[in-house]
């Protein structure tokens, strides 16, 4: 409790020096004066991605008198699912760009502007554009940032040589760039991290689709995949349909036999394991080690691992009340970081956000998880699950499971086509 | 709140925009027998016949006659 009362008192002092130093500081007072009761109730929510959009149309839809505020620096949404298509040159980027045209003609006041500063004692958040918005309850969503201090030899700067592309957008183009622009008989490096981090089947799927893109383009070359972990998402499925599709082409290094990486080398891009190996890719793509989003952790709401403790009921923080933290950045029990998790995870806090401003007890949650996983556009699987919760168990699943292992082509094939079915349905609940 | 987790899928309210089927409008009745069928194993699926195991006859009655009235 003392950790996270200090912490308060430092944001807010960092939260006053900053106002002063806009002079913004008279008209912060003044809203604070001028917040009569009686009023609809007005919700900020920071982040415009999966998680934000989606608590925004859901929030409106249970109380349509609520003033909503989206603070979300980009004017689109470029969203990671199916960035691996766009990496592998099947889709173009404005086919996984979103814009907030229909957030806006239903009434949310969206503001492009970076959060410099949350005061959860005077509920207020501070923008580098010098704007104050108050707030009844604020919702972070902020997705991910990267533990670079955890990446030995390697900065921030450096993903423009040795990029992660696990923010879709520009660093998407540079590494969809870099492999356009290898040679047959190359290698490809695809490095992922430890647990937790966002979309665990990610990494995987994005082996596969650049592999079907060497097979087609650059048959010649191979990828090393070295990760972190001994084991990951929807493995065996994984590895089968590499072998099928692939045959000789991907070699993947668990953590224990040398695949966890100890420093890097940018300029000659090479990756020293762990267990004193050296290996030298012509693109390489390493996924840094994640925590929540920057301002989760400068705002004080993340713990010592740099994730958010929230009460997976309701997603308020357990650092502070009226705060509700969605999404990547929060610890939710059972259900992994995914933008479809992100959009469950929405629609539960609208639910408790509301009930919470009426006064009313919330209806039991229920969450949901589905994440497909393209080999090739015509190979499909996925991962479902179901869950609810508990005050001892937290977020747990009730049902759900992966594609079956002895599956057919045909399969496959339909996993595919509802592949994108659920991007155009996703993407339509929560940006539509 | 059961049926907002559909909803991601078969587009909001049921209303599918893309490949996964539409959901709103049906009768109740088809509804819930699909998705006992889909637990039951007695439907052919791909992930629905996971999704359903997550849902008590119950609540498959909440989310059958929710998309059934939705337009």
């Amino acid at each position: 409790m003392k950790e996270s009362f200090d912490m308060k008192h430092f944001s807010r002092r960092k939260f006053l020096k900053l106002m002063a130093g806009s002079g913004a500081m008279v008209s912060a007072a003044g809203l604070l004066h001028s917040c009569g009761k009686g009023t609809s109730s007005r919700v900020v929510i920071v982040g415009g991605g999966f998680g934000g959009a989606t608590c925004a149309r859901y929030l409106l839809r249970f109380d349509n008198s609520l003033e909503i505020t989206m603070i979300e620096p980009s004017t689109r949404f470029i969203t990671c699912p199916f960035s691996n298509m766009v990496i592998t040159g099947m889709q173009e980027m404005d086919s996984i760009s979103h814009d907030y045209v229909a957030q806006k003609e239903r009434g949310v006041k969206v503001v492009h502007a970076k959060v410099q500063a949350v005061d959860a004692m005077v509920k207020m958040v501070a923008l580098d554009n010098g704007e104050v918005i108050h707030y009844d309850k604020l919702v972070l969503s902020p997705g991910i940032d990267f533990k670079w201090e955890e990446v030995e030899g390697m900065h921030a700067t450096d993903a423009k040589t040795i990029p992660h592309a696990w923010r879709a957008g520009t660093q998407t183009t540079i590494l969809r760039n870099q492999l356009t622009a290898m040679d047959d008989g190359g290698v490809v490096i695809v490095a992922p991290p430890e647990n937790p981090f966002r979309c665990p089947p990610g990494p995987y799927e994005r082996v596969s689709l650049i592999a079907h893109y060497l097979k087609q383009h650059k048959p010649k070359s191979k990828i090393l995949v070295l990760d972190a972990k001994d084991k990951f998402s929807k493995q065996a499925l994984f590895e089968q349909g590499w072998e099928a599709l692939y045959p000789g082409m991907i070699e993947w290094v668990s953590g224990s036999s040398g695949g966890r990486i100890d420093e890097v080398d940018v300029a000659t891009r090479t990756l020293y394991s762990e267990s004193g190996d050296k290996h030298k890719g012509d693109v390489v793509n390493l996924i840094p080690p994640q925590k929540a989003g920057e301002v989760a952790i400068t705002s004080g709401f993340a713990n010592d691992d740099g994730w958010c403790l929230v009460d997976q009921r309701t997603f308020e923080s357990k650092v502070h009340k009226d705060v509700y933290i969605i999404g990547d950045a929060s610890i939710a029990g059972k259900m992994p970081k995914s933008g479809f998790a992100a959009n469950s995870q929405g629609k539960v806090c609208a639910a408790a956000i509301v009930s919470s401003l009426r006064g009313e007890v919330m209806p039991e949650p229920s969450y949901v998880n589905t994440c497909y996983s393209l080999l090739s556009p015509d190979y499909g699987i996925s991962v479902a699950a179901v869950y609810r919760y508990s005050k001892d168990k937290g977020i747990y699943k009730t049902g759900g499971g992966v594609s079956p292992i002895d599956a057919d082509e045909a399969y496959r094939l339909q996993e595919a086509r509802y592949a994108k079915g659920w991007y155009d349905s996703i993407t339509m609940d929560a940006f539509g | 709140m059961l049926s907002n987790s559909c909803a991601a899928c078969h587009g909001t309210d049921g209303r599918s925009p893309g490949a996964i089927p539409s959901i709103n409008g049906k009768s109740s009745e088809f509804l819930s027998q699909a998705l006992h069928d889909f637990r039951e194993g007695k439907r052919p699926a791909t992930v629905m016949g996971r999704h359903a195991t997550g849902y008590t006859d119950e609540e498959i009655i909440f989310i059958a006659d929710y998309f059934s009235r939705q337009p």
